[in-house]
């Protein structure tokens, strides 16, 4: 085994799972500009969904995902609508948001662990094996796909913001909500699909995060904090960027742990943010004008 | 025989009234959106505990924590002066994790995860602070001090200054003021009296670790100046009681002990999220940010 | 549209409250009951939510079982969540001590915890009985701090001992970075290097860390001829087990006890096939049976442990001891047979190192030594 191709490979496979929790986070952020971190817990959610009715209720395989993305979705808008559409017409500013999101964070959580319980939980649809050997590296396909996945998201997203519709209300929004009411936009009804699409993506993350790691309530916070990370770096409101700072996140944390005490790992994701906010307050692929706000 | 838990939660709510008044004065008033603030309190606890173990006595330790902490909040300032708004929230929340980051790993100095076990009750001119009732009056005095001068600071001409900054500082720029220096003189005194909280803690628990100084104390602080209200110490003072006591208000409810840690969770959450919803500009609020 | 969201919130709470206010009312009635026999509380603290639950809630039962097998009729339990936080458990021990009046106290679970909380049960004289604290630096904590499980000091150089007899040479230690896991990594690498044999690798991750690889990568290519994993995430755990298969790392695994858990098995699968882990015992065939019975499962980890602190405290109390002193007193002079072996505690307030060797073979681990 090469050392090189093998650390590449695992800050690939680290990178795409980050990207697939930094997509929607930042897909909501960049058109309604506050901080969802209950993202994290709308993944955890989707990972939930998909292990109890594959793997408790039995329903097959690709019925239980499709199910899964229908419910994360949903959950996204209810969070939506129950919890920041009430605040935000009540002018709560973003900070307030963002602790509604910390407390909707929790409250998840902790209902996940009084049905679920505390222990991990495993859906079991892919029996662990040795990887494939690609390259000197060792990778599952399971892993493969992951990074496939998030690499079509990325390329569907850039896409989906460039070319639909929908895609260039979300733009328009997301550059200036005024101007874009004055076009005759509808910035509520972007917000009900930034939800949607963006909670979809979740129950994405969910589906492959519980097939790749385990399941446990508490896992949210530190998938939301990852994908947060590779989202600034990428550039928080820009979709595709917040993709390639997912990966280059990944990469980073496992080169610098080559000569580094393991101990830094997490620090080092850390340390990449707070330089890049200095120099690059923007990210790396951020568009200038959010930052005068 | 409710006084010694009463007396700790007070010594504690005293503890993170300095906390939060002086985030306050840095987040509110001025308007900079500091996540990093817990970072100043780990680094007053830690530069105490340190101190005191090597043999400087107490009441030194309890000013260089501070003055410490301020010198981290200047270069803070210093660091992030371009940056605004969520940006700027964000810088500081990396900031916060790379300082927890350093105690967690910087084993040399901090004894990393090990923690500092037996850090030393307060002694100064010759007097020492052994018992919680004496630490609760200890508490107190700093506690009141220290609100009196954010309090003095506020309501002055350079407080005013601070909410302009806030509210319009590229207007006060054109007044020919200095906004960079009117901030980092701001972070330095939040920065300074967060310090101080550190050393009050730290000397109170007598034993600390990186885990105090991370994520979860981050958003306790957070919400609690957020709950009271921007740019409102009253706020700030009375949501500290609220918040630090519901949680405690909870240990009442009796609530069959399967599911007591969850479910308390849970309803602290909603209780959170309701406070949110009834008031969303905190129980004191008066301006926005933003 | 809010009011409706905050009735929603409220129902939810009165919900919650209601649900769980049938069993809390019982208690309640029995408290009044014993109230004239002269009730003597016992404090239980540990994480019962948050990321280190799992042990919480794996000893509490021990500590159950153990409360209704004694049947202790003026002895009334009084539970709190600390999360495994020091300023949690500070504040949970203050709240058992002053307002519920315990007299002793079965936890803190964590470390970290147990020694934020120690000085004020000694400056209060109400003795703690920890049933999974494993840090060296809990021995020091003065006399009123007890464990019914042995300090790291013991296993790492018993861990050392097992690896090193059974022929390997070359260690590389994946350990928690967290009071646990380097205490027991100083003491392991120590040991081991003073057997003769040679620490290649010595890798951290934080607990609940699922993305272990990058750390195996650099293990594996320290090629080890054992890796010893310390632990007290089953996700973490669980995780590195099933990346050690991903990646083709062929070296025998080591686990420290934290290892020895239902969860593991049941997470890692196949992965966890030939897994040694040196465990403080998890109770005698009797015990375990009793669990099973109980809890319809195998105790989790330090049930055994969370048993014969709680045994300790109330044979104390069945011997006529009725303060924290009295309790304390009658502790240094236990002597029983419990669920996880003979309790007797030293000038400190530890118990011997007694440990078991398992074996997963199967999907189940098997005592080999």
């Amino acid at each position: 085994m090469s050392l090189l191709a093998q650390l590449t490979v695992n800050g690939l496979i680290a990178g795409a799972i980050y990207a697939l929790v930094a997509a929607g986070f930042s897909l909501i952020y960049s058109t309604n500009k506050f901080m969802h971190f209950a993202h994290g817990i709308s993944v955890v959610v989707g990972a939930y969904i998909l292990y109890s009715l594959f793997s408790l209720i039995g329903i097959p395989f690709y019925l239980a995902c499709i199910l899964t993305l229908i419910f994360s979705s949903l959950f996204g808008l209810g969070t939506y609508r129950l919890m920041y559409l009430p605040l935000q017409n009540k002018k709560a500013s973003n900070v307030v948001l963002l602790i509604a999101s910390i407390g909707v964070l929790i409250l998840f959580q902790n209902v996940i662990q009084l049905i679920f319980g505390p222990d991990v939980k495993s859906v079991g649809y892919i029996k662990v094996a040795r990887g494939l050997n690609v390259f000197g590296a060792i990778i599952t396909p399971l892993q493969i796909v992951i990074i496939l996945i998030s690499i079509t998201l990325f390329v569907l997203l850039y896409l989906f913001m460039k070319k639909s519709k929908l895609g260039r209300d979300m733009r328009a929004v997301s550059d200036n909500k005024e101007l874009a009411s004055i076009m005759g936009i509808n910035h509520k009804r972007i917000a009900d699909y930034s939800f949607i699409i963006g909670s979809f993506l979740a129950g994405v993350a969910g589906i492959l995060i519980g097939l790749e790691q385990n399941l446990n309530p508490t896992m949210g916070t530190i998938l939301i904090i990852k994908g947060f990370t590779g989202a600034v770096i990428g550039g928080v409101g820009f979709i595709p960027g917040a993709v390639l700072g997912s990966f280059l996140l990944g990469l980073a944390e496992n080169f610098s742990i080559w000569f580094l005490p393991s101990g830094y790992k997490d620090a080092i994701a850390f340390v990449l943010l707070f330089i890049f906010l200095l120099l690059k307050p923007t990210g790396l692929f951020g568009i200038n004008k959010d930052v005068k706000k | 025989m409710i006084w010694p838990y009463l007396t700790h939660l007070l010594i504690l709510i005293g503890i993170y009234v300095i906390l939060t008044v002086s985030l306050n004065l840095a987040l509110g008033y001025t308007g900079l959106l500091n996540l990093g603030h817990v970072a100043f309190f780990g680094i007053g606890a830690y530069t105490s505990a340190l101190l005191t173990k090597a043999g400087v006595p107490f009441l030194l330790a309890f000013i260089i924590a501070g003055i410490f902490a301020s010198i981290f909040g200047y270069l803070l300032v210093l660091a992030t002066r371009k940056l605004k708004g969520d940006y700027l929230a964000l810088a500081t929340l990396g900031f916060s994790f790379v300082i927890y980051s350093l105690m967690l790993n910087w084993t040399g100095l901090t004894r990393g995860p090990l923690g500092i076990p037996g850090i030393e009750k307060p002694s100064f001119f010759g007097l020492t602070i052994s018992s919680t009732y004496s630490y609760l009056i200890f508490v107190a005095v700093i506690c009141i001090l220290s609100v009196f001068v954010i309090y003095r600071i506020v309501k002055s001409p350079f407080g005013r200054l601070l909410e302009a900054t806030r509210d319009d500082e590229m207007g006060l720029r054109v007044l020919g003021k200095n906004t960079f220096k009117l901030k980092y003189k701001a972070m330095m005194i939040s920065a300074f009296f967060a310090g101080i909280a550190g050393s009050l803690f730290a000397h109170y628990i007598t034993y600390i670790d990186p885990s105090y100084f991370t994520i979860p104390e981050i958003i306790l602080l957070l919400s609690i100046v957020i709950v009271g209200g921007i740019a409102s110490i009253k706020g700030s003072i009375v949501s500290t009681f609220v918040i630090l006591l519901i949680p405690e208000a909870l240990r009442f409810l009796a609530l069959s002990s399967s599911i007591l840690g969850p479910a308390r969770q849970v309803i602290y959450a909603m209780i959170l999220l309701g406070i949110l919803l009834l008031r969303p500009r905190g129980i004191f609020g008066r301006v926005d940010l933003e | 549209m809010r009011n409706l969201i905050i009735s929603v919130l409220l129902i939810g709470i009165f919900l919650i409250v209601g649900c769980v206010q049938q069993p809390a009312a019982e208690t309640t009635e029995e408290s009044v009951e014993v109230v004239e026999a002269e009730v003597i509380k016992v404090g239980f603290m540990g994480p019962l939510s948050g990321d280190a639950a799992s042990y919480g809630e794996s000893i509490k039962r021990g500590v159950d079982l153990a409360m209704k097998e004694m049947g202790l009729d003026n002895v009334e339990l009084v539970v709190e969540d600390s999360k495994c936080e020091g300023k949690e458990a500070v504040t949970a021990i203050n709240k058992l001590i002053s307002l519920d009046g315990v007299v002793a106290i079965v936890g803190e679970v964590c470390s970290g915890a147990t020694l934020a909380a120690a000085p004020i049960a000694n400056e209060n004289n109400v003795p703690m009985v920890s049933p999974s604290s494993t840090s060296p630096k809990v021995s020091e904590q003065g006399e009123y701090t007890f464990r019914t499980v042995p300090s790291d000091a013991l296993q790492g150089d018993f861990g050392a001992n097992l690896a090193y007899d059974r022929g390997y040479r070359k260690l590389a230690v994946l350990y928690t970075n967290e009071e646990y896991g380097l205490g027991f990594n100083n003491v392991l690498t120590e040991s081991f290097a003073a057997l003769g044999g040679e620490v290649v690798a010595s890798e951290t991750f934080e607990r609940g860390a699922v993305d272990i690889r990058t750390q195996l990568t650099k293990t594996k290519d320290a090629e080890p001829d054992v890796i010893y994993i310390i632990s007290n995430s089953p996700d973490s755990t669980v995780a590195a087990l099933q990346q050690m298969t991903e990646l083709g790392i062929e070296a025998a695994i080591f686990g420290s006890e934290g290892q020895k858990s239902p969860a593991i098995l049941e997470g890692a699968g196949e992965s966890a096939e030939g897994m040694v882990v040196t465990a403080v015992s998890s109770g005698t065939s009797g015990f375990i049976e009793r669990h099973q019975a109980e809890y319809g499962e195998a105790p989790g980890p330090f049930a055994a442990q969370g048993y014969d602190a709680f045994k300790a405290i109330g044979l104390a109390v069945e011997q006529g001891a009725t303060t924290g002193e009295e309790i304390k007193n009658a502790l240094f002079g236990s002597d029983f047979d419990g669920a996880s072996g003979h309790i007797v505690f030293d000038e400190n307030g530890d118990v011997s190192g007694n440990y078991d060797v398992f074996e997963v073979q199967n999907g189940e681990f098997v005592l080999t030594s």
